[in-house]
This record gives structure tokens, C-alpha cells and sequence, in this order.
């Protein structure tokens, strides 16, 4: 058996014996709807509501899937608000509207515009996300931006439009408020609420009727995040800001944006927890789905539900995530196709690939494309899937709590010397006191306007103390060092619970954007800190060790460990060893393209990011450990 | 073939390759050809469709012939929009055609929804604050629209722009026409109506 086939049947048989807390079922759908799900939600008397992204609305009592089509002809809905069995509000591409079935015959026929107050011109990439209802009854929503790939229909619109760009960014916003989340008033009117975002594909309210959203990973967004929106703050992406009444049309220096841009509270790191985040909903079961009360679900098109930790912390919300629930029999498929079908963990320390927090599930496979979830009233978690025609996947899948306690971490909070764990179950005490039984890892991400960012500032913290709680349920770890402005990663392994079962999920990102003195990152965020090295004499001989170094560290994640690429679906990452072409181009070349990135293929610039002899250093690795003899440089 | 074509082949009311049954009607807001962005397509019957554009406020134009294509604005990352599967016979290019006043001016026009009839389509909307109805249907003979507005309280003129229609007749049982457009008569009316009759010539 080779190392992968290796790997393979130690995950799966781990994962086998690891968690039976979950089950997952496929949901029938009727063969006249289309299953692209893109809104899933439960009327007030328990009624299951799907939209699609056709154009329909069906619903059905749960229990007897007796399937009703209710409304159909609406224009790529995204989200829908069910106000009751009669009274649905659909956030559809070019308004929120209200559809109602006034006559009681089951069907809408009435299609009322609540409000459609922003620009639209048919890109295929403005998206309207939402309606989400605050306490006030607002209706919350964002719209997302254009993609310059697509076109742009400027006749008869109905608002402003304006194609410029406020800096560097991809994507302008091409009509009022393209970029924004806002909300809507029950009186109708329109209240732009913040700007800085790309595309916000999952809007949230808390208990506390808090606004969230998730926005996705690309140019200005380094890696797709949980925000806690606040009235008025800039999250990052500039092109909205061309709507700002505050900025009156001046366009803002890079270092003015940084200083202007609110960090995400929580960064779900692309590839390790995804990379292309959904609705985050909150777990008001009241323990009907296990024990994670009160705590965030996030769905991501790729095979994956995170699960997120928040607290506050000197008055801001951060946390940690922890990815909650892998496709498992999908492992083999990434295995084949080095990744290009889902995301991957990237490689550790030995450049070998490995899915350590897969999969804790029993019953069917895990969809792609989980953009929309609900919470059902009997507690479980429903799925909505829509891949967009990006890939296959798209469906409906409910998440069933078994009555097990999964073994997971529960919570991971900040403490003045590190973090502070609780763990769902009574774990095995002598390793929770172990120092071994901890990894933890920080490094940072850059702000800029290339797609995505590079994990940089990256290194091991010791841990140099473990507190285990008497009764084993929480540990406490101090850190030799904590600062604000990274993520820290956790890993667990090999801790188990007393009755010898694994930690499902031994993996979790903490976002320390402030610490309790309140103390912040003190930047600036777009500026590496790598670590100082010795000068080399230029003409030195490139240093293999040091490119494997780098290789590891930045270009692993799109690339692979094994040089395939295809890391992240969307981006053509080269494939070095299957493309012989990729490495025939001249070194000049090649550095080159290192330094100045691929302008939208997704290789971002690293002229600023990797000094110039390390540049070197990679490029001879990649030749070194992929390139067909006849093509290594001499 | 994408995936959207293969919904198509087994779904006439997800996606309506064919056109519906006479008496019905069919309503999609989508990507159409030459309008405004999310403008409608609606199918009267088997042999009758229409774009009416919320962004210019009125119909864009009319066509004889089966319904329409929406395969091509479901692919992944593309914007085109619907094919039309018949003949144009009927266009308007007016901003907000439709004037509740004899004074010029463009009037504010604000799109407020539509409900579905078991036989026509009625579009809401506001102009410059007076909400108005438009019902759209096929004529008794199918081969054009009646188009009926309506008010709550009477207006002083109503009046439609009219533009040269090489195929397409347009007359209005309640006014004359008027230069470039037809205004009624007789003041104080609470509905207006307009009638297209698809490839046939203006008198």
C-alpha cells in the first residue's frame, strides 16, 4: 500500500470509530425542481421553504415531503425571509420582494417590490444576499461586486453607475451600493449601512440582533472571514466606497485604507477552513443538535461546516474556528485529482498532504456548495447546495444530532497568557496536561490588492504550560508569546476523550485581533516580517532548503506538495509535473512572474512579500523537486 | 451541454422551452436581450411574448412564436442573456412611455411588482407618485396585446408615446393620436387602453 492509499484508510478508519454524534441524510427533492438550493428556511408553523436558483420557491412539511411549488420566475434568489406560510420575502437579484399568496390557493400571485433602491447591470457576480430581519424588523442585505469578466448591461439603468476603480481593486462597484451591506426599513426605505465588502455571500443576525456576514477570499479580502458589521466601519475592499458620502468622491491612499479598514473578527483560512463561505446561522436549539448552544454554523462550497466560538474581547467580537464537518468519503477524490475537487489542508511539516479533521459524519456524503443553512425545528441542520455550475453537488441535506456527544473542543477563548479550552465530553486527563499534547502555531495575512494573501509571519509558539481542569474538561494553555494581529492555529492531536475516542476535530484558528488590555496590532498589516536572514553573496548558489522553506510556506496551498497545482478550485494554479511547459520558460521569466503575480489567475504578487534571493531559492526548488530532468536549470 | 440544459429537457415549468397552454401565462424575471437589466419575460399563450423592462417602464417589445431560452443565463460565469424563440414584430425605445399628464417631462417612475391573472400579467407601478396598473394580455384572437391602465383617481390626460411600427398596429379605443402620441379625450378617466396587434400595418 503506497503512502497516500496509507493515509487514506487511517483517516477513514479513524473517522469511523471517532464520531457517531452526527448523522446525514440527502433530502428528496421533486423531479420538476431544480435542486440548485440557493435559500433553505422554516416558516413559522414548521414548514420547510427552499428557493432555487431557477427562480422558484418550493415548500413541503418536513416530515411528508409532500413538495408544493409556490412561487416560480423570480430572478436568481439568493435568500428568502418566511414571514409565514403565505408571506415570503425573496432577495432576488434586482430587488427584495414580497411573495404572497393573497387568493389562499397555495400559490403566490402577487410579487410586490419592497425596495430595489441600488444599481444593478446583469454581471453575472452582483449577487444579493440576505433578507435577514433585525430586532427592529429591518431587513438586512448586501449586494456584491461585478466582475470585470462578465459584462455589463448599462441600458435603462436605474440608478448611478460608474465603472472606475477607487484603487487596485479586481472588481469595481459598478452602480450604487454594489459592495455594501444595507438594510431595509418596514417602512420600505433603503439605509446603507457599511461598505469594504466583495461579496458577502452569507448575512447573519445574532440572538442579540447583531449583523454578520461572511465575504469571500480574493482581491483586498486575504482570506474569506466572519465579520461582525457595525454601521458606518470599512471592512477592507475599496470599490465600494465610491458610494460614500464621507469620502465625496476622493479616492483613498492604500495606507489610508488600512487605516480606515476594521478587521474581520474571525479569518476562516482559505484552504484549511475552505474558501468560499455561506450564511453563518446561530445555534438556537437549545441543545436539540448537541453542545453548541449559542455558537456559529458557517456553510462553505467546498465539502465542509465550520463551526465558530465567538466572544468579546476589550469590547470586539473575535474567536476561534474549527472545521465541523468534512465529506469523508470525498477523500479519495482529492487524493486522485491532488485537490482540484474540494480543498485541501495544506501540506505539513514533511510537504506531505494529510486531512487530519476529516470526517466526522455517518449516512451520506457531504454535498458541495453548502451556501444556505437552517436550523429545522426539531434541531436539525439543514444544507442548501448550489454550485453555481462551478461544479456538481447541488441538493438538499439535513445534519442529524444522534444523541452521542461529539468529542470537540467546545470553545477555545482568549486568555492574558493564551487560550483556554473546553472540551464537549470528559477527556483523558494525563494528556490533557501535556505540553505535547498542543501545537500551536501563529502567522498573518496580508492586506493588499492581489487576490487573497500568502500565510506570512509564520512560526511555532511553545507552549510553555498546560492547566488541566480536575474534572477534565478544560484545559488552560500558556504561550510564550501572544500579540494581536494573528491567527493562531491549534492543533490537539493526540488527545482523546476517557473512553479512548479522538478528538473529531483537532484543529482550530483563533483571530486575536485585541487581547483584554485592549491592546491591538500595531501594523501595519500589509508589510511581511520575515524573519531577518544573513546576507548572501549575490552570485551565491540558490539554497534548496530555504526554497522548500518558502515553497511551503506560500505557494503550497495553490501548488500542492506535489507540484500538481489545482489547490484551489477557480484558480488555475500551474501544474508543474503534468505541464511540462509551466517550467521551460526561462529563469528570467519565471522570477518574473514570482515578483509580479498573474493578474486574474489568482498568483498573487510576491516582489514585496519574498525577498529577491529567496525568490531564487524557490524557483530552484520547484525545479529541483518537479520539473522533468531535461528542464532543470543546470 | 450544461447543466441547465439538462434540467430543461424534463422541467416546461422550471425552465419553459415550451410555451404554455393557451389562456396562461408564464412570468420570468431574467437577462433579456437588447433591455435593462432584470427585465421580464412573459409568455401569453403558445404563440405570444413580451419583455416589459422595470428600468425604462415599459414594453420593450413583442414578439410572435414560441417562448424563451433561459439555459444561457444559467451558465456559471457568464451574462448572457435568454434567446428568444420567435419574431419581433412590436418595439418601444421611450423612457416611461406612459404620461398621466399632457405637460412634458420625463415623469419618476418607480417599479412596485406585478400579479399573475390566471390569463394576463399587471404590473404595478408609480408615476411620479400615482400608482398605476398595467394589465397586459393577449387579444381574442392571440396574435397581439391589450394593454389596460389603470388609476384610482381620474387624471386629466393620459397619453402613450407611440413610435413607427413597420409590423406592428397600435390603436386605442378611447383617444386619437396626437402628433407622437394619443392622448384621450375626454378628461377625468380612470383607465386607458392600448391595443398592438403584431405583424400588421398602421393605417
Amino acid at each position: 500500500m503506497n503512502l497516500r492509499l496509507t493515509l487514506l484508510a487511517l483517516v477513514l478508519s479513524g473517522s469511523a470509530a471517532a464520531n457517531e454524534a452526527y448523522r446525514l441524510e440527502t433530502i428528496t427533492l421533486p423531479a420538476a425542481m431544480s435542486p440548485e438550493v440557493s435559500a433553505v428556511e422554516f416558516s413559522p408553523t414548521g414548514r420547510l421553504v427552499v428557493a432555487n436558483r431557477h427562480g422558484e420557491i418550493w415548500s413541503c412539511d418536513p416530515a411528508k415531503l409532500d413538495w408544493r411549488r409556490y412561487a416560480y420566475g423570480l430572478h436568481e434568489p439568493m435568500g428568502i425571509f418566511v414571514a409565514a406560510d403565505n408571506d415570503i420575502y425573496v432577495a432576488q437579484r434586482p430587488e427584495l420582494t414580497r411573495v404572497r399568496d393573497a387568493n389562499g390557493d397555495g400559490v403566490a400571485e402577487r410579487y410586490e417590490a419592497v425596495n430595489a433602491e441600488w444599481g444593478i447591470t446583469d454581471n453575472w457576480h452582483e449577487f444579493l444576499f440576505g433578507p435577514r430581519r433585525d430586532r427592529e424588523g429591518n431587513f438586512v442585505l448586501a449586494i456584491g461586486l461585478p466582475d470585470l469578466a462578465g459584462k455589463f448591461n448599462l441600458t435603462n439603468p436605474r440608478t448611478a453607475t460608474d465603472l472606475s476603480k477607487v484603487a487596485s481593486e479586481a472588481k469595481p462597484s459598478a452602480a450604487l451600493w454594489q459592495g455594501w451591506v444595507f438594510k431595509i426599513t418596514p417602512a420600505g426605505k433603503l439605509l446603507p449601512w457599511a461598505p469594504g465588502f466583495r461579496q458577502a455571500a452569507g448575512v447573519g443576525v445574532s440572538p442579540e440582533g447583531e449583523v454578520f456576514v461572511t465575504d469571500q477570499q480574493g482581491d483586498y479580502i486575504a482570506s474569506s472571514p466572519l465579520i461582525h458589521v457595525q454601521r458606518g466601519r470599512f471592512y477592507g475592499h475599496p470599490a465600494s466606497l465610491k458610494w460614500s458620502e464621507e469620502l465625496g468622491g476622493r479616492k483613498p491612499t492604500a495606507e489610508e485604507l488600512e487605516n480606515m479598514r476594521t478587521p474581520p473578527s474571525v479569518v476562516l483560512p482559505h484552504g484549511s477552513i475552505g474558501g468560499s463561505p455561506g450564511d453563518p446561522v446561530w445555534d438556537t436549539t437549545g441543545g436539540k443538535f448537541g453542545p453548541f448552544a449559542g455558537q456559529v454554523f458557517v456553510g462553505d462550497f467546498t465539502k465542509l461546516i465550520s463551526r465558530v466560538d465567538l466572544e468579546k474581547v476589550a469590547g470586539e467580537y473575535q474567536g476561534a474556528v474549527f472545521p465541523f464537518l468534512r465529506d469523508a468519503t470525498g477523500v479519495d477524490a482529492i487524493l486522485k485529482n491532488s485537490g482540484a475537487d474540494n480543498l485541501t489542508i495544506p501540506a505539513g511539516g514533511d510537504g506531505k498532504k494529510y486531512f487530519r479533521d476529516a470526517p466526522p459524519l455517518r449516512g451520506t456524503r457531504l454535498g458541495q456548495g453548502n451556501n444556505r443553512l437552517a436550523f429545522a425545528p426539531d434541531g436539525s441542520l439543514y444544507l442548501g447546495q448550489t454550485t453555481r455550475g462551478w461544479a456538481n453537488g447541488d441538493g438538499l441535506q439535513r445534519l442529524v444530532w444522534t444523541g452521542e456527544t461529539p468529542v470537540e473542543i467546545r470553545t477555545m477563548r482568549l486568555t492574558e497568557r493564551g487560550f483556554a479550552l473546553e472540551f464537549t465530553t470528559t477527556m483523558e486527563r494525563t494528556a490533557l496536561g501535556r505540553r505535547e499534547s498542543y501545537r500551536v502555531e501563529r502567522f498573518r495575512y496580508l492586506y493588499q490588492s492581489a487576490s487573497g494573501s500568502p500565510r506570512v509571519d509564520q512560526g511555532e509558539i511553545a507552549v510553555t504550560e498546560v492547566i488541566a481542569s480536575a474534572d477534565g474538561r478544560r484545559s488552560e494553555l500558556v504561550l510564550s508569546a501572544l500579540d494581536p494581529g494573528y491567527i493562531y492555529k491549534l492543533e490537539t492531536e493526540p488527545l482523546r476523550a476517557v473512553d479512548s475516542r479522538p478528538v473529531a476535530n483537532p484543529l482550530a484558528y483563533y483571530t486575536v485581533n485585541r487581547l483584554h488590555s485592549g491592546r491591538t496590532f500595531e501594523g501595519p498589516i500589509s508589510k511581511p516580517l520575515l524573519a531577518a536572514k544573513p546576507a548572501r553573496a549575490r552570485d551565491a548558489a540558490p539554497n534548496l532548503e530555504e526554497g522548500r522553506r518558502v515553497y511551503l510556506t506560500f505557494c503550497v496551498a495553490c501548488h500542492q506538495a506535489d507540484g500538481r497545482g489545482g489547490g484551489i478550485p477557480g484558480f488555475a494554479a500551474a501544474d508543474f509535473v503534468g505541464d511540462p511547459t509551466r517550467l521551460a520558460k526561462s529563469d528570467d521569466a519565471l522570477l518574473a512572474t514570482i515578483a509580479a503575480g498573474i493578474d486574474g489567475k489568482g498568483m498573487p504578487p510576491f516582489a514585496q512579500v519574498i525577498a529577491a534571493e529567496e525568490r531564487r531559492d524557490v524557483l530552484a526548488f520547484i525545479r529541483h523537486a518537479f520539473a522533468p530532468k531535461a528542464t532543470r536549470a543546470p | 451541454m450544461g447543466r441547465g440544459l439538462i434540467v430543461l429537457a424534463g422541467l416546461s415549468a422550471a425552465i419553459p422551452a415550451a410555451p404554455p397552454p393557451p389562456g396562461t401565462v408564464l412570468v420570468h424575471r431574467t437577462m433579456m436581450p437588447d433591455c435593462g437589466p432584470s427585465s421580464f419575460a412573459v409568455a401569453l399563450g403558445p404563440n405570444l411574448g413580451f419583455s416589459y423592462d422595470p428600468g425604462r417602464g415599459g414594453i420593450n417589445y413583442a414578439w410572435q412564436g414560441e417562448f424563451v431560452d433561459l439555459a444561457p443565463t444559467w451558465k456559471a460565469k457568464i451574462n448572457q442573456p435568454a434567446e428568444v424563440k420567435g419574431t419581433i414584430a412590436y418595439r418601444e425605445s421611450v423612457r416611461f412611455p406612459l404620461r398621466l399628464t399632457r405637460a412634458g417631462g420625463e415623469p419618476k417612475y418607480v417599479f412596485k411588482g406585478y400579479v399573475l391573472l390566471p390569463d394576463a400579467v399587471e404590473f404595478h407601478y408609480l408615476l411620479d407618485g400615482v400608482p398605476v396598473r398595467e394589465e397586459i394580455r393577449a387579444t381574442a384572437d392571440g396574435r397581439g396585446l391589450v394593454r389596460l391602465f389603470r388609476v384610482d383617481t381620474a387624471v386629466d390626460a393620459w397619453s402613450y408615446a407611440l413610435e413607427p411600427q413597420p409590423t406592428a398596429k397600435i390603436s386605442s379605443p378611447a383617444g386619437a393620436w396626437n402628433e407622437a402620441r394619443t392622448a384621450l379625450t375626454a378628461p377625468g378617466s380612470r383607465e386607458f387602453s392600448v391595443q398592438i396587434e403584431l405583424n400588421a400595418r398602421q393605417p
